[in-house]
Order: structure tokens, then C-alpha cells, then sequence
């Protein structure tokens, strides 16, 4: 059983590497390194949201502390990928446990207003500090990642060869999801979300589990900031706007929060429908916000729990 | 200290104008359990319908203001009775998500229509001036004092004394005990969210003169009224208006205090300050949801 699944996980590996000899352009690339990196951040931003129903609205925050660290680091020190990502994923995890600890004593609602807050005052300040961050001049000329494993080069130059990585990055942020919310670490998390005092009463520590989650989620999302930052080599305030958060909410709550396959779902859908929809400007907004209304008002479970649900009847049926 | 007292006044301007906002919103929470993130929409709404009705019918402001509080009003019925209805069975986070597509139909709905480019509105009691204790304030400024005042004296009113007024709370209090009480949930439902459109109305009207009218100014006033009713953490109306002065006290005193560039996020850090201190929120009993 476990062997099976992780042969399916090197197959759909294998599968994703192979979709960039695909691509017939550079744009298909591009579009495909952008849904990567948006199934990265949308796996993060579930990791709460679906578990343990803490929606977090902090991403920008995290997003902009990976991005800055490895946009600082690289142009000041000319540090690469392998000093870059460990250190914005250790400073995103301390920031996560330190504004937990105060954000989790509140309610649902109320934490997540406190964390809408984390995510302003986190672009404030990116366009302010501006001789650390330069401020709405950007920080410019981050080099491309360069790693050489062997004969292997993983480098973020062309969107070819980010997409690779990009893969790498979804595989781990993929493993650290299923880490933390199947199994034994699973169970726990569904017990407190279930009900907290009882798991309390239970002997397990809610706000240890709830932390872990946090941590966890503001890692992968500044790896993924890390990654931007590289990919792009320009980090700008305005990438840590509330759309960020907006078009996170969209992904994980149109696709059906809480299960791997709404996420995937989610972000596939939302860049399908909303990459063709750019070019059209402000018309492409309103068709895209007319959609995205659709579709919450259509599917009470998310698109992917609609699925299910029609398989189950389809397989009671037969 | 004059300038300290100016600076003051310009903070409980913004702060009245969030706080008609945030009672709107606090009150659908409260009596509906409705999370409306598009609700500072709604006071962009208001100023583009004063914009269109000075510029397209060239109403006078003093016809103009009352008549967009009313359209909003009747937006608020027309919101509950479409996409409200069909949210308020869902979660607060579908809500949320729901209320956000509501908000980027508005603001590409209203750019579609008006273009991106602000617009102002000039109204004659703006540029006139009278001076009190010191400070020089605008008409306008007086006139959206009293405004608010009368806004926020009748929403009590209307809550204590109005029997729909006292339905409503008794929702707010204790939901199953009301319905079992006969209380038209639906009926009570659809009045609110009347009267949180015609009060981010009147928050709109009086916004407008003062600063300009753009298709995103709805968005961070939704943000700021959000933080000020899990500031007050009560469905108590004192308590949020009291908690949206503070926040724009607090946001005007940075403004003019070399602290501009934190001007958006100060609401915030008075909040997260608030609730390091008061878990439970200022008027003390931790919110529901």
C-alpha cells in the first residue's frame, strides 16, 4: 500500500518534469512555474484554513519575508539558493510561532482580522524601510538560483529550468502537507478542530499543534517568496498586496478547503480562468469576480467536494 | 497643540466615517451572523451614486446625498434577498469568499462605468470655514459631525426603543429563544441589512466632499471597520463606535506625525495592541461568530 503510493508520487513527479519538455513556448513555461508556485502557497495557506479553520490573511507577510531575505541576501552578499532558502524559512517560521502566540487567543473571525493586519503592516513596511527593502524602487538584480548537483543544474535563469525547481518546491511543500495533516499528526489536528477542550482535556496541547501549523504554513509560503525572488530577480512592494491573499482564498475555497484535491483543483482553476481573462483588462475583473461569485454560491463544499459527490452517488448507483 | 487638536478633529472625522461602516458590519454579524468584506463597498457605492446624480441630473448636494442614502438602502435589500440569502446558510470563510468576488464586481463594475480616475465633489459648505477654540474647521466638517451624530443617536433609538429594534437584539442575543419567539428571521434579516446600506450610505455621502472618490476607496475602510468591531469585541454599538474613533484618532495622529507611510497599517497595530492587552476586545465578552 505505502509502496504503491510512493511509486504513484515518483510517477506524478516524473510527470510534472516531463509537462516543461512539453510546453510549446516560454510563456506556456512561465504559466506553468506561476501554478506551481501558486499550488505551493495555496497548500500553505490550507494547511490552517482547512485543518484547523484558522484563516490565515498573513501570506503577503510571509511571502515578502522570504522574498526580502533572499532578495537582501543574494544583492548584498551574493548569497545563493542554498543560503537564501534555509534562512527566510527559519526567520518566516520564528515570525509564525512569535505573532501566533497573541493571534490564537482570539476567535476565528478575529484572528483572522488580526492577521489581515500582519500582511499590511508587512507591505508598510516594504515600502518604507526603503534602505533595507529600496522601498517602491524595488530591490533589483537578484541572480538567478544556481544549485549543481553532480551533473544535475538546477538554476531559476529561464522559465524552462525554474519550472523544474518549481516542481521540486511543490513535491516538498506536498510531502509537508501530507505530513502534517494525515496519520497520527492528522487525527490530532482533526481531533482539536473537532473539539478543542476535549482534546485539551486529552492531553494534547492545542496551541503547540496550532503553532506547528503556523510555522509550517509561513515557511512554505516564504520558500515560495524565496523563489519568486529569484525567479524574477525583482522584489517589489507591490507583490505583498491583499490580492495575494485574495487570490489564495478564492483557490483553497472555490476548490474545497481541507482536501488535497480541492487545492490542486483551486489553483488549476483559478489560473485557467483567470490568465486568459488578463488581457481584458477591468471587463476581465468583473467577469472574473461574476465566476468566482458563481461558483461560491454553486458549490457549498468546493468544486472538488461537488466531485466527490457525484463519484459516490455514481458508485452507490452501480 | 493646535496642531495636535486639528489633527485630532481630522482623526474623529475619519473615525465617524469608519464607525458608520463598522456598525453596519457589526450589526450584520451580530443580528444576521453575516461577514460582509464588501461592505466598505458599499460606501464607494454611495459616493459614485452622489457623483452620478450631481453629474448626470445636476442635483444639488443637499437632494443628491439624501436620495444616494436611499438607493443604498434599497442596494441593501436587493443584497439580502440575492447573494445574502444564499450565503448566510454557509460559513463565516464562504462569506468571506463570496463577499470578496461582491467587492471586485463593484470596484471593475464602477471603473467600467466611471473610469479609475478619482473624482471630486465640491460642495460650497467645504471651503467655508469657522473657527472654534483655537482650530479652523470646514462647514462640511461640522456638517458630518452632526450627520454621524444623528445617524448613531437613531440607530440606538431605533435598537432600544423600536420593536423590529428589539427583535433585532433578541437575535443577537439568543437566536434559537427568538425564532422560538415567533421573530421573522428572514424579515429581521432583510431589515438589517437595509440598515447597514443606508449607514454606509450616509458614510459615503459625507466622505465624498472631504477627500476624492476612487473605485478602490472601499477596501481599506471595509479593512478598518473589520478591526474596529473585533477591537470592541461586543455586538455592543458604543463600544464599535468607539473603537472606529480610536482607530481614526490613532491613524490621523500618525499622519501628522511623520509616521504617514505607516498611516494605513496604524489601525492594525492599534488593534493588535488592543488585543494583546484585551483578548476579549474593549467591552470585554469575546466575540461570537
Amino acid at each position: 500500500m505505502r509502496l504503491s503510493r510512493v511509486a504513484l508520487g515518483v510517477a506524478l513527479l516524473a510527470a510534472a518534469l516531463g509537462a516543461a519538455r512539453l510546453a510549446p513556448s516560454t510563456y506556456a513555461a512561465n504559466a506553468l512555474v506561476t501554478l506551481a508556485l501558486y499550488v505551493v502557497l495555496a497548500l500553505a495557506f490550507d494547511l490552517m484554513a482547512g485543518h484547523i479553520g484558522a484563516v490565515s490573511l498573513a501570506a503577503p507577510a510571509f511571502y515578502a519575508i522570504g522574498a526580502y531575505t533572499a532578495g537582501i541576501l543574494a544583492t548584498r552578499y551574493e548569497a545563493g539558493l542554498l543560503v537564501t532558502l534555509p534562512a527566510a524559512v527559519a526567520l518566516a517560521a520564528l515570525v509564525a510561532v512569535a505573532a501566533g502566540w497573541p493571534l490564537f487567543r482570539l476567535s476565528d473571525l478575529a484572528f483572522a482580522i488580526g492577521s489581515l493586519g500582519l500582511g499590511l503592516i508587512a507591505a508598510a513596511l516594504a515600502n518604507n524601510l526603503i534602505d533595507l527593502t529600496g522601498g517602491p524602487m524595488c530591490t533589483t538584480g537578484v541572480a538567478p538560483a544556481r544549485v549543481a548537483l553532480g551533473p544535475l543544474v538546477l538554476s531559476t535563469a529561464t522559465p524552462r529550468a525554474a519550472y523544474v525547481l518549481a516542481v521540486l518546491l511543490v513535491a516538498v511543500a506536498l510531502l509537508t502537507y501530507l505530513a502534517l495533516t494525515t496519520y497520527r499528526a492528522g487525527r490530532t489536528i482533526a481531533m482539536i478542530q473537532g473539539d478543542e477542550q476535549l482534546a485539551a482535556a486529552l492531553g494534547v496541547n492545542p496551541l503547540r499543534h496550532k503553532l506547528t501549523l503556523f510555522a509550517a504554513s509561513g515557511a512554505l509560503t516564504a520558500a515560495a517568496g524565496v523563489f519568486y525572488a529569484h525567479y524574477t530577480t525583482v522584489v517589489c512592494p507591490a507583490d505583498f498586496s491583499p490580492f495575494l491573499t485574495i487570490n489564495l482564498l478564492v483557490m483553497v475555497f472555490v476548490g474545497g478547503p481541507g482536501t488535497l484535491g480541492g487545492v490542486l483543483l483551486g489553483a488549476a482553476l483559478f489560473v485557467g480562468v483567470s490568465e486568459p481573462l488578463r488581457g481584458w483588462a477591468h471587463l476581465g475583473n468583473l467577469l472574473f469576480g461574476a465566476i468566482l461569485l458563481a461558483a461560491v454560491l454553486a458549490f457549498p463544499r468546493g468544486v472538488w467536494g461537488w466531485v466527490t459527490g457525484l463519484a459516490g452517488r455514481v458508485r452507490s448507483a452501480a | 497643540m493646535a496642531v495636535l487638536l486639528e489633527q485630532v478633529v481630522n482623526g474623529l472625522t475619519l473615525g465617524s466615517l469608519y464607525g458608520l461602516v463598522a456598525l453596519g458590519l457589526a450589526l450584520l454579524l451580530g443580528v444576521v451572523r453575516f461577514a460582509n468584506f464588501a461592505h466598505g463597498e458599499f460606501l464607494m457605492l454611495s459616493a459614485y451614486v452622489l457623483v452620478g446624480l450631481r453629474a448626470g441630473l445636476g442635483l444639488p448636494y443637499g437632494v443628491a446625498a439624501p436620495l444616494a442614502v436611499l438607493a443604498m438602502g434599497v442596494v441593501g435589500f436587493l443584497f439580502a434577498r440575492t447573494i445574502g440569502t444564499t450565503l448566510l446558510a454557509r460559513s463565516w470563510r464562504f462569506q468571506l469568499v463570496g463577499t470578496l468576488a461582491v467587492t471586485v464586481l463593484l470596484e471593475s463594475g464602477i471603473i467600467l462605468a466611471f473610469g479609475a480616475l478619482p473624482h471630486s465633489v465640491p460642495v460650497a459648505l467645504a471651503t467655508r470655514t469657522v473657527t472654534l477654540g483655537g482650530i479652523t474647521i470646514s462647514w462640511h466638517r461640522v456638517v458630518v459631525f452632526l450627520a454621524v451624530a444623528v445617524a448613531f443617536l437613531g440607530l440606538r433609538l431605533l435598537l432600544t426603543r423600536a420593536p423590529i429594534g428589539k427583535a433585532m437584539r433578541a437575535l443577537a442575543q439568543n437566536r434559537e429563544a427568538a425564532v422560538d419567539l415567533g421573530i421573522d428571521v428572514r424579515r429581521i434579516a432583510t431589515v438589517t441589512f437595509v440598515l447597514a446600506g443606508a449607514l454606509a450610505g450616509v458614510g459615503g455621502v459625507l466622505f465624498a466632499p472631504l477627500y476624492t472618490v476612487t473605485p478602490t476607496m472601499g477596501a481599506p475602510v471595509t479593512f478598518k471597520a473589520l478591526a474596529a468591531v473585533v477591537m470592541a469585541g461586543a455586538e455592543s454599538t458604543g463600544a464599535v463606535f468607539a473603537a472606529a474613533l480610536l482607530l481614526g484618532v490613532a491613524e490621523a495622529l500618525a499622519g501628522g506625525f511623520g509616521l504617514a507611510a505607516y498611516q494605513e497599517a496604524m489601525g492594525f497595530v492599534v488593534m493588535v495592541l488592543v488585543l494583546l492587552l484585551r483578548p476579549q476586545g474593549l467591552a470585554g465578552r469575546a466575540m461570537r461568530v
